[in-house]
């Protein structure tokens, strides 16, 4: 097997006395879509600001292709790792071709001084940065929108918004922590077709999600994470088949939780099928 | 020998004084996360409100016996200091209440500058120290090689004394419990019952009640006010919540009491003498940010994301 | 406020229309039964007396134009039109209430106003109801947000457009400098004259910017930058030839030129980076003292005389080391915080400076005798001549100064529209998300530290030789909450706002000589009131722009109306 785009070997995290994440390893392989599910306090964000930096594991590590990332968000985006974040954090009163450009903060390599005097060469990194943007805008479907302030965009559009700044990064990996949360079934399922066409791009994918459905209609891999331990790990259909999900994770008699993964099955052939009618 | 214990005790005295202004800022930031720039002008408000009750009110014979015009005094500084905090409060930060955070503290700058300002204006004879009369027992505590004003015992006795009390009241009370609630989570507070609004209103109260106290306790002390006063303290004061951990009360004084010992200390023993007795303050101040911004008592800010 | 406009609605037109009339009428009708102690104020500023100086100073005639311009837009097809009659209207009421309060002060009581023997004098009374008529019937109408216009327009016709409106600011900047004369004892009305005239000035550009008119003029000129600043410049340069061209008013507009440079370089750490500096006067000190040293003055630490342009660039540079090591605490220090650490530095240097620490300040002596600076033989502080033209003499400094502020101003927009800035405001709107940016946040926080006290040195050694002396006492807390202030009234993150923040911190004192005591009291007073009633300023940055023109009605906290939904809720989660 190749080596995983994304590995995190053995990460734990402890607060006080409490132990957030218990030894998790996870292997993410280059592009694939990873689903990380578990219910609420299973320590699924944690385990993110551990893999973005922002958490300095307290023991283990995490591997980008390879190589250990440095404990510093800042160093780990560099590194290729974008992330977007759970409660939209966006810079509400910039616009949004500016918020896609300090995206492009790491790739762009004009000093303070080449700010402070605009000579050609600047100006020429700064055109190609604002057309990479605008790219990426289009990319998520926001062209046209560029000048609005990012405060002003439906919630739906800031979702969107934030996936294309952390695209604009240039991430080997990108990290979505609950990108459908509040959003409404046209906008999900314009999520989910957006997440496919990143990974058509070569970028990876991990997603957080407690929409169940969500994920086992776009991951290629999903991990359970309950009471900061990885429970299971496989493809969709091996998990959503495995008792223990089942019991640890939904918490509901089996036969019931049954019928919710028939209908989410259900669904998704009756999606398909208005997908052949199109 | 008998210099350095001198200025310990000086240092305590000096640390009772800035106790009683830390716990104000240290429950109001406990609470609305603000710092109160204002607080250390609360303070001088309030030794100017004990003075004004002092030359126009009490009449010769009370004057005459401190056992009478002290309580009054105190009363009319806490009560001007009280009133001042309220309409602060009310009209200046609670309609900020959900604003930007530097919105809160440039006005806690303005009403800073204006009371100072205000005083000097109106105050008569402001623009210069005004006397303080010495309302507690003449003459010093000698213990050994140290003497100690009696106003100064008094400050270190009653500054004790009080936090104690809050500390009790803050633990026990029902109003106690309710502020702790809302520090810690203000929307769950909310949820649980509590009123917020109260509960901020009754944190500065308190916190203007001691800074009252202070104001009294000063004037009395140094035997004289001035309208930079506030300014200063208050400085010296935020450096001891900090230091202490803000939002601790037992770290608000312990804290006070440090710094008031590296004023008195710092004064004597470090190059330049009292001339920049506030520098290491300020030195202090500083190290405690940078090395442990939880300070003394404080638990660590987790990153939120 | 809602129920009144849903009771007036029916007639808010025709009160609009009376309240216009009214004004007119107010403008006509004697204003004073008394004469008041200095002499015959109201007459001063009659109808009949529209010639310089009063001109422009007549309450009167403001209040005549306003009502004009009240029946004209109710009439034109102007955009926004409830919006802008609102802002005529409370220029018509401020006008009205400024000089009826003075008059009522001075004259001895309501009587002044009213009637008292045998006269009558109703014309504030009647500006007052007119005012409040129009700005009633104008929310009644139903106030919509500043209209926008998306004409575009070819690049000559916006070079020409931007060079009648340079020149147009330029003349207003003269008239009001000049507007109610210099103050003190030339004449005793200056200070109402001039607020009176501020209450005009504020309303009518308030209603100009409701017809989108500024917004389309500044968004032109960001569109033209270069183009704008050397125009700007040029105006700038032209203002000795106007009215303001003595040499009380070159110096006013010189101090008013540094603190504005300054207040620049504040507005990099603040503005863009949003992080409080309480301490930034230090900086000014810092570069001040250092010029100052290298000066050749008598008490200056040093015996060399450097050439300024040598003596400024040291000054900028020490003034920037320590701007960096003030700054370098941001790695580990967040908000309030921050703003006590930067004000414990501030105090150090005002303790140190002032016990003259290595002899390099002359503590309270302050440095004297700093010499004037001298181009090509000319003294800078000697009147000046060009061609056959004699100029004021402090006019060179004014020249100096204005290129320091157009340099200043180039630093600033640079730095703002790059990359450098753009991670600048990232921090300032978000931390953590800059840094999962990949921004190091450290850097770019110090960074700006740097290039903030940097330029506060710059100025500082204008300052230095400009005053001739340097004293600590210039760079105590209360100038840099001063600065603070300027940025803040002005609008954080925009230029004009800094300079017109400046503008207004320093010329209104110079204004208002008789207000001098109260002036801290008010100055106070109104940092509070700007932070309750308009947090973005008077000239709000693009940025921050769109949460002004979301203005509701009824003047509710802009944030409640317009969160988005979801984003609130879940920003506790």
């Amino acid at each position: 097997m190749s080596t995983p785009v994304l590995e995190a070997r053995d990460v734990s995290m402890v607060f006080g006395g409490l132990k957030a994440l218990k030894n998790v390893s996870l292997q993410l392989e280059e592009g694939k879509i990873l689903g990380l599910i578990g219910p609420n306090g299973a320590g699924k964000t944690t385990f993110f600001n551990c893999l973005t930096g922002l958490y300095t594991p307290t023991t283990g590590s995490v591997l980008l292709k390879g190589t250990t990332l440095p404990g510093d968000p800042a160093k780990v985006t560099t590194a290729g790792v974008a992330r977007t974040f759970q409660n939209i954090r966006l810079f509400p009163s910039m616009t949004v071709l500016e918020n896609v450009l300090v995206g492009r903060h790491v790739r762009m390599k004009q000093g303070p001084l080449a700010s402070l005097f605009h000579g050609p060469a600047y100006r020429k990194g700064e055109n190609a940065a604002k057309e990479r943007s605008r790219e990426l805008l289009e990319f998520v479907g926001l062209s046209g929108l560029e000048d609005e302030l990012a405060r002003n965009l439906p919630y739906g559009d800031q979702r969107r918004l934030e996936i294309a700044r952390a695209l604009a990064t240039d991430p080997a990996v990108l990290l979505l922590d609950e990108p459908t949360a509040g959003m409404n079934p046209q906008e999900t399922e314009a999520a989910r077709q957006l997440i496919f066409a990143i990974r058509e791009t070569g970028v990876s994918v991990v997603v957080i999600e407690h929409d169940i459905k969500f994920i086992f209609g776009l991951c290629d891999q999903v991990s359970v994470l309950v009471q900061g331990e990885l429970l299971v790990e496989g493809t969709p259909d091996v998990v959503r088949g495995d008792p223990r999900v089942v019991e640890a994770y939904l918490g509901k008699p089996p036969d019931e939780v049954e019928a919710e993964v028939a209908s989410v099955v259900e669904e998704q052939q009756h999606r398909g099928a208005q997908e052949g009618q199109a | 020998m008998s210099i350095l214990l001198q200025q310990l005790a000086n240092g305590v005295v000096q640390g009772g004084l800035i106790a009683l202004i830390a716990l104000g800022y240290t429950m109001v930031y406990g609470i609305i996360q603000l710092i109160n720039f204002a607080h250390g002008e609360i303070f001088m408000v309030g030794a100017y409100g004990s003075l004004a009750t002092y030359t126009w009110l009490l009449p010769q014979g009370i004057k005459d016996s401190w056992v009478l015009s002290l309580p009054l005094m105190l009363l009319g500084g806490v009560v001007v200091a009280v009133v001042i905090a309220l309409i602060m409060e009310r009209f200046a930060y609670r309609p900020l209440r959900n604003a930007p955070r530097l919105a809160p503290l440039i006005t806690a700058l303005g009403i800073s500058v204006a009371l100072q300002e205000a005083v000097r204006t109106f105050y008569p004879d402001a623009t210069s120290a005004l006397r303080f009369p010495r309302v507690f027992a003449e003459g010093n505590l000698a213990l050994g090689p140290i003497s100690v004003p009696w106003s100064g015992v008094l400050i270190i006795v009653v500054s004790i004394v009080l936090s104690v009390l809050l500390q009790v009241y803050i633990n026990r009370s029902r109003m106690g419990r309710a502020m702790r609630a809302t520090a810690q989570d203000p929307d769950t507070a909310k949820l649980m019952g509590v009123n917020p609004d109260r509960v901020i209103v009754l944190t500065f109260v308190l916190g203007a009640a001691l800074a009252g106290v202070a104001g009294l306790l000063y004037g009395s002390y140094i035997t004289n006010v001035n309208i930079d006063m506030g300014f200063q303290t208050g400085i010296f004061a935020f450096t001891a919540a900090v230091l202490g951990g803000v939002g601790s009360i037992r770290g608000a004084v312990i804290g006070a009491f440090i710094i008031g010992l590296v004023k008195t200390i710092g004064g004597q023993y470090m190059p330049g003498g009292t001339q920049y007795d506030y520098v290491w303050i300020f030195v202090v101040l500083i190290l405690v940010l940078v090395f442990r911004p939880q300070g003394l008592f404080g638990e660590p800010e987790r990153v939120r994301a | 406020m809602n129920k009144v406009s849903n009771i007036v609605r029916p007639f808010a037109r025709p009160l609009v229309l009376v309240g216009g009339v009214l004004l007119i009428v107010a403008a006509l009708l004697p204003w004073a039964t008394f004469v008041l102690n200095e002499g015959p104020y109201p007459d001063k500023a009659t109808l009949q007396f529209f010639d310089a100086p009063f001109a422009v100073t007549g309450f009167r005639f403001h209040l005549l134009l306003l009502g004009l311009l009240v029946l004209i837009a109710s009439f034109a097809p102007v955009p926004s039109r409830a919006r802008v009659l609102r802002a005529l209207g409370w220029g018509g009421l401020l006008v009205s209430v400024i000089s009826g309060l003075f008059i009522t002060i001075e004259g001895g009581g309501l009587g002044a106003i009213t009637a008292a023997d045998g006269a009558t004098a109703f014309g504030a009374l009647v500006g007052l109801v007119g005012g409040a008529a129009v700005i009633l019937g104008a929310i009644a109408l139903g106030v919509e947000p500043p209209a926008h216009w998306t004409l575009k327009l070819p690049t000559a016709a916006a070079y020409a457009v931007l060079v009648v409106v340079f020149v147009l600011v330029l003349l207003g900047v003269s008239l009001v400098l000049t507007a109610g004369g210099q103050g003190g004892a030339a004449n005793p009305y200056a200070g109402p004259l001039f607020l009176a005239f501020l209450g005009f000035a504020a309303g009518a550009m308030a209603a100009l910017s409701a017809t989108g008119a500024i917004r389309f003029v500044s968004e032109l000129s960001e569109k033209h930058r270069i183009f704008s600043v050397v125009v700007l410049l040029l105006c700038a340069l032209l203002l000795p030839f106007t009215d303001a061209g003595s040499e009380y008013w070159m110096t006013v507009a010189a101090n008013i030129g540094i603190y504005a440079a300054t207040a620049i370089g504040l507005n990099i750490v603040v503005g863009l980076a949003g992080l409080l500096d309480l301490g930034y006067v230090a900086f000014m000190g810092i570069g001040a003292l250092v010029a100052a040293n290298f000066s050749g003055a008598a008490a200056a630490a040093f015996g060399v005389h450097l050439p300024f342009p040598v003596a400024a660039v040291i000054a900028a540079v020490v003034a920037g080391i320590f701007g960096a090591i003030v700054g370098s605490p941001t790695l580990r220090v967040r908000g309030d915080y921050l703003a006590i650490v930067t004000l414990a530095f501030g105090e150090i240097f005002t303790r140190s400076a002032q016990n003259n620490i290595g002899g390099l300040t002359n503590g309270a002596n302050a440095i004297p005798g700093i010499p004037a600076l001298s181009l090509f033989g000319a003294d800078f502080n000697k009147s000046f001549t060009l061609g056959s033209i004699k100029l004021p003499a402090g006019v060179l400094y004014y020249v100096l100064i204005v290129l320091l502020v157009a340099l200043v101003m180039t630093v600033f927009a640079n730095l703002k529209f790059s990359r450098i800035g753009r991670a600048w405001i990232a921090i300032r709107e978000d931390e953590d998300a800059a840094r999962a940016m990949g921004i190091r946040t450290g850097q770019a926080k110090i960074l700006a530290f740097l290039v903030g006290a940097m330029l506060a040195g710059l100025a500082g050694a204008v300052f230095a030789h400009k005053n001739g002396t340097v004293s600590y006492e210039s760079f105590k807390f209360l100038e840099s909450v001063t600065l603070l202030a300027a940025v803040i009234l002005g609008g954080m993150g925009s230029i004009p706002g800094a300079v017109l923040g400046a503008s207004l911190l320093f010329v209104l004192p110079e204004k208002l000589r008789e207000f001098s005591e109260y002036r801290l009291l008010i100055f106070g007073l109104a940092l509070v009131l700007i932070m309750r009633f308009r947090p973005q300023g008077l000239v709000p940055d693009r940025h921050r722009r769109a949460e002004l023109a979301d203005e509701d009605v009824g003047g509710a906290p802009v944030d409640e109306v317009h969160e988005v939904p979801g984003a609130v809720k879940e920003a506790k989660a």
